[in-house]
């Protein structure tokens, strides 16, 4: 395959599930898709061959959830913003998320990222469990915080 | 609740636009990765500099009493001294074009930081701390010129990247080592700027005498360690009259671009390939190409610094019988450009002021 089929492919597959982890952990669209950059390039440069699609899935899932959390991590993200800074992020126009898809991103990191991996992108405890090296206990655990939490902030909208 | 949520979240993605940018960005990656030309990751003359540049490092400390940074990430000042062996002249040249970076990632009881960056607009040296939480373990101490990194930095939106890299301990006492990574990054719009990622997967021991990375190795640290950063220094670099004609390898050569800066030297030239192009992008007939021989930076006082070609990291690209060379040399110290009188290549003289 050529260079440039592979890139649309790997762009078309996993753009918009890098974006929904990228939105989730970092809370972010222009984050996101630094992301997808990021992820996609390293794809596209991997050598070892893939089992099959799921595989493939699995690890863009995998490589993007760690370059979340690093970033996370990264002191980067904890330099302190000046006021021009400030003043520039608050001048943009940003679209506001809707009430639930705001609440879910107000939950702390393990209980969103829980209820991500389940609601949004339908995988099972024990595969949330392999994808994040958490125990399924721990995940099971995080859902049902998750849910409860939800249910505190959406009332009657919660179901 | 699920429905809203997940109708929601899966409305954000990104722009066509964007979309159809990262298909190009991805293409080159794919396509000219390969003809940049790798320089060996390590080599002897740079563990005898580093050796030197440890015990002229360690010998300030004691006279001085001044003591490292507290903190996870080496200062600056220090960062750049061990970079530069120990010099502590410079400083004014230091301060303009080096940048803290202050990243750090944590895997398996070792975290990595990038300390500090300094360089240019295609190519820079970045300096990260390495510290076992547990103290370093006796393979790294006693073999820590023979450490080779997994891995590496890498400018988003660059299309290849080579240089060298090394490891130094500048003091056995504490739980850190430091790794040096010196690249040129191949770039049409520079890199200042851009996003910089580094990933490194492990540290591995390889056995002095074995010339094979995949022999003779052993794991001292397993990661993976993940950074990111705006490479956001101040570039100094000063672009010189180019249109000089050379020949290389018997053909006819002209100089494109030539720039210089307190920490490199860049020189691009077109080499007319006619009918032979496809033959000289072979990997064999790329040392031709690639070679202008000696290359040597004359200074007002009449000193020179000299250089082989062959010691530069390159890029070669081809196409329309043209093959098209970027050779890159991060200098051994800093220089002020105020002190440059000249640059000598393919035996021309260019004037720098």
């Amino acid at each position: 395959m050529d260079a440039r089929k592979e890139a649309e492919r790997i762009v078309e597959a996993y753009t918009p599930i890098i974006m929904r982890i990228g939105y989730t952990y970092l809370r972010s669209k222009p984050d996101a898709e630094d992301l997808c950059q990021e992820t996609l390039w390293k794809l596209i440069r991997r050598t070892p061959p893939f089992d099959d699609v799921e595989h493939e899935k699995a690890w863009v899932i995998r490589a993007s959830i760690n370059a979340c959390k690093n970033e996370l991590k990264s002191a980067a993200r904890l330099r302190t913003t000046t006021l021009d800074e400030a003043l520039a992020v608050g001048s943009e126009v940003v679209e506001e998320p809707s009430d639930v898809l705001q609440a879910v991103q107000d939950l702390p990191l393990g209980y969103r990222e829980a209820i991500f991996l389940h609601y949004s992108e339908g995988y099972k405890i024990s595969e949330i469990a392999a994808l994040v090296g958490k125990s399924e206990s721990a995940v099971a655990k995080d859902l049902s915080r998750g849910r409860e939490m939800l249910r505190k902030r959406l009332g009657s909208d919660f179901q | 609740m699920k429905a809203a949520y997940r109708n929601a979240l899966h409305a954000i993605d990104m722009d066509e636009s964007k979309k159809n940018e990262l298909v190009d960005y991805l293409s080159r990656e794919a396509a000219e990765h390969t003809s940049v030309v790798k320089m060996p990751k390590r080599s002897s003359w740079r563990r005898m500099l580093l050796r030197v540049a440890a015990a002229v490092v360690a010998c300030t400390v004691m006279a001085g009493g001044v003591a490292y940074a507290a903190g996870p990430y080496m200062t600056l000042s220090d960062a750049f001294d061990a970079l530069f062996n120990g010099a502590p002249a410079r400083t004014e040249v230091m301060d303009s074009i080096g940048r803290p970076v202050g990243a750090a990632a944590y895997a398996n009881g070792v975290t990595i930081s990038a300390d500090a960056i300094i360089g240019d607009a295609s190519s820079y040296s970045i300096v990260y701390s390495i510290t076992w939480e547990d103290g370093v373990p006796d393979a790294v101490a006693e073999n820590v010129v023979d450490l080779y990194m997994d891995g590496g930095s890498h400018v988003l939106g660059s299309s290849g990247s080579a240089g060298s890299a090394y490891f130094y301990d500048n003091d056995p006492s504490d739980n850190t080592v430091h790794y040096v990574e010196q690249l040129f990054i191949d770039s049409a719009d520079g890199i200042i700027g851009r996003t910089c990622t580094v990933d490194f997967d492990r540290i591995l021991h390889i056995a002095a005498e074995s010339a094979d990375p995949d022999s003779a190795q052993t794991v001292v640290a397993e990661g993976g360690w993940n950074l990111r950063f705006t490479i956001d220094y101040q570039d100094e670099s000063i672009a010189l009259p180019t249109g000089q004609a050379l020949a290389i390898d018997g053909r006819d050569t002209t100089v494109t671009a030539l720039t210089i800066s307190p920490v490199s030297l860049l020189v691009e030239y077109d080499v007319q390939s006619g009918d032979d192009t496809d033959a000289l992008a072979e990997p064999q007939e790329l040392p031709a190409v690639r070679d202008l021989g000696t290359i040597t930076i004359v200074m007002n006082d009449g000193s020179r610094m000299t250089f082989e070609s062959d010691t530069c990291a390159a890029s070669v690209s081809m196409g329309d019988g043209i093959v098209h060379c970027k050779l890159n040399k991060i200098f051994e110290s800093a220089i002020d450009l105020e002190d440059v009188s000249s640059i000598e290549l393919g035996g021309v003289s260019i004037p720098v002021h």
